[in-house]
């Protein structure tokens, strides 16, 4: 009886542990066919990506090419509106692809670059000026670089589809990292592909040359690091605006930290603070930066070089608004005044609830200088400042020479008939890199829409128009 | 076919039956999907007039948690939040005034002459996920900061061209890559993303960070520092 029970129990306890072992096989088979379709439709995602990146590389090429060689401008505009495009779309679609690790991308550089050298030659073109001698050379050398990059693209999609290339180098493995297995050697310090040894280490670029590609991603990085090795593109663009490498407008001398502490107390105490004890807290390198410091809620910055205050703010809670946007923007100017800033005109803002940000820009003699500009944040429980950024200002102001060659009349007439001007006056923009340029600003409207059309002040040429929008939380102008 | 007395009468109750709950299905959607405005809400209203309510609150960046359409604590406590700061009586009672500043805040861009173009402000909720996943726990200008670096790669040529390309390159952000970037923002990185993006920027023009006591990745480490906000450093 006993031995009998015994094999009852056996039975039930191996046909549960059969049921469970199946189960747990079909629910493992289940997910494992679920993870397989999944990395099938997230490989096809980058299979597409490299494929419309490769043909969008040798569109831009094939274009650069014709570009060079069209003489009719209508032609030649065609062309470099083509390279402008699939330059762009390159760019996109090389952020696509599988990457192990995060960096500057050189080929994301040259291709913006081209993007970017296209565009502005598109417009110069199609207002019947040629390009000059420089600019020939520019876009030789440009296309000199795009040549070798197809080509080594196109070989590393050849790679790809004949040896099933991997997206990425694989990490090592237990045993490698543990040092025993053979550590196979990633290609991130590549070389130039065709042992251009003019420029770089000559020996990195051999072993680079030597070496095959064994994932997408490595052949990619070698691609990358031979671009870094060619010599920099002369061409200074619109690129690269985030930093500022010569500032024009900070004032003369250098100040140590004493005098930081003493010109952020007396920056404070102009704003109602009292008896404050700023601390630096930390330093910034950069050419507009200088000294950080901290007290209770604020943080500022204030440049060594003239001794300004180029970054404020006061990160304290906000109490109930009680104030509305005009009645910001007035607060906006009662602050600068304080702070000894004058002629100084408000030109947007931005609601952002318990905070409005207001934008002031520099006005002499009637006209606006928007590239020298500051930022104020206005709290809106009581109106304080609490925000003040004036990197712009520092960055770009200086003393112009602003003569107009054509007049205001001449200017109007070679607006868009449809145009009805609201506003008119002289201004100063900025224009590719950091150039900048004296036009006539007019305000004014034509099919339903608000513009913001320039006419350059000397040239005569419409240099720049943006589109006004009512957002429910300001002006946006796009 | 052949259909007997009893047949036909059944089917006959079926249709009946049908129409009445078809009927009464009808009358109550309707009645729960009374727009938004039509009465004043408070704690513990529930229904589809409150989850639009909760959707138009995380619009203008008041978090709610879920949208779940009831009225209850984390939806008082936004509407709370959101009354205090547009200037209005702060007692997390959505009433007309109320839900009329939202709406009004939550509309559509127009033109001059009053054609709707759409809201303008598709990569906020983004730019405010990047920077609540990566920086929360940063102070108010740390997290500006992280919104600045994003901006400034939009700017820099060595990076593609728009918000969503630049947060979701590969490898670029951790909390990209382990899906922290779905995780709701709060307030602040909301806020924080707008003044991002309307172009303030406490780093003085750095396109990197990192967390110095977490990270030993060389690159990193090779770029130009400018300067420490919070935890991280901001780098060229």
């Amino acid at each position: 009886m006993k031995e009998h029970s015994k094999i009852k129990i056996l039975t039930w306890l191996s046909i549960t542990l059969f049921l469970a072992f199946g189960i747990s096989l079909g629910w493992g088979i289940y997910e494992y066919n679920l993870l397989k379709e999944q990395k099938t439709a997230l490989d096809n995602q980058y299979k597409r990506a490299l494929n419309d990146l490769v043909a969008d590389i040798n569109e831009m090429e094939t274009s650069m090419a014709k570009a060079k060689v069209a003489n009719d401008p209508s032609l030649k505009v065609l062309y470099l509106g083509e390279i402008w495009k699939s330059s762009d779309a390159a760019v996109n679609r090389f952020s696509q692809i599988p990457a192990d690790e995060m960096g500057i991308s050189y080929v994301d550089k040259l291709v913006n670059q081209i993007a970017e050298f296209s565009k502005s030659m598109t417009q110069k073109v199609a207002s019947a000026r040629n390009m000059n001698d420089n600019e020939v050379q520019i876009f030789d050398d440009m296309h000199q670089r795009v040549i070798e990059v197809n080509r080594s693209l196109q070989n590393l999609f050849n790679l790809y589809y004949a040896e099933n290339l991997e997206w990425v180098d694989a990490p090592p493995n237990l045993l490698q990292r543990l040092g025993i297995g053979k550590l196979i050697q990633t290609v991130a310090q590549g070389g130039e592909k065709d042992g251009d040894s003019k420029q770089g280490d000559p020996q990195a670029a051999q072993q680079a040359s030597e070496q095959t590609p064994s994932s997408v991603r490595g052949g990619l990085k070698q691609l990358d690091s031979s671009l870094q090795k060619f010599p920099p593109i002369s061409y200074k663009g619109d690129l690269d605006k985030h930093f500022v490498e010569k500032p024009l407008g900070l004032p003369e001398g250098e100040i140590d930290e004493n005098k930081a502490i003493d010109i952020a107390r007396n920056f404070l105490a102009k704003l109602g603070y009292k008896d404050t004890q700023p601390q630096v807290t930390g330093l910034s390198d950069r050419p507009l930066g200088g000294f950080n410091l901290t007290y209770q809620d604020v943080y500022l910055e204030i440049s060594k070089k003239g001794g300004v205050v180029t970054y404020y703010r006061n990160q304290r809670d906000i109490d109930e608004r009680r104030l509305d946007v005009p009645r910001a923007v007035e607060k906006g100017y009662a602050a600068l005044e304080k702070l000894g800033w004058k002629n100084m005109v408000v030109t947007s803002t931005e609601d952002l609830d318990s905070y409005v940000l207001v934008e002031a820009v520099a006005q002499d003699n009637g006209i606006r200088i928007y590239t020298d500009k500051v930022r104020l944040t206005i709290a809106m429980d009581n109106g304080e400042l609490i925000g003040f950024d004036a990197n712009a200002y520092y960055a770009f102001h200086h003393d112009r020479r602003l003569n107009s060659k054509i007049t205001m009349t001449e200017a109007r007439n070679k607006l868009d008939k449809n145009f009805q001007v609201i506003e008119e006056r002289l201004a100063v923009i900025s224009k590719i890199g950091n150039e900048e340029a004296f036009c006539y600003e007019f305000r004014g409207t034509a099919y339903g829409e608000e513009y913001l059309i320039y006419i350059d002040a000397i040239e005569g040429a419409e240099v720049k128009i943006s589109r006004v929008v009512n957002t429910p939380r300001g002006k946006l102008i796009q | 076919m052949k259909f007997d007395l009893k047949d036909r009468n059944r089917n006959k109750l079926i249709v009946i039956l049908l129409s009445i709950s078809l009927f009464l299905g009808l009358a109550l959607t309707t009645t729960g999907q009374a727009a938004l405005g039509d009465r004043s809400l408070s704690p513990g209203s529930k229904g589809a007039e409150v989850k639009e309510l909760q959707k138009k609150l995380i619009q203008v960046g008041y978090q709610v948690g879920k949208v779940d359409g009831v009225y209850g604590k984390s939806t008082t406590a936004a509407v709370k939040r959101f009354q205090k700061s547009r200037g209005l009586k702060a007692d997390g009672i959505a009433g007309e005034k109320t839900i009329a500043e939202l709406k009004k805040l939550t509309g559509e861009s127009t033109t001059s002459a009053g054609t709707k173009v759409g809201f303008k402000n598709s990569d906020v909720q983004l730019l405010a996920r990047c920077i609540h996943a990566e920086g929360r726990g940063e102070p108010y200008i740390g997290q500006v900061a992280i919104g600045a670096c994003i901006m400034n790669r939009l700017k820099s040529s060595e990076f593609p061209n728009s918000i969503a390309a630049i947060i979701y390159q590969p490898k670029a952000f951790s909390a990209v890559d382990d899906g922290q970037i779905n995780m709701p923002p709060d307030d602040t990185a909301v806020k924080a993303a707008k003044e991002a993006m309307s172009g303030s920027d406490p780093t003085g023009g750095a396109l990197f960070y990192f967390n110095p006591a977490k990270t030993k990745n060389k690159f990193i480490w090779s770029r130009p520092q400018i300067k420490k906000i919070g935890n991280h450093i901001f780098t060229r």
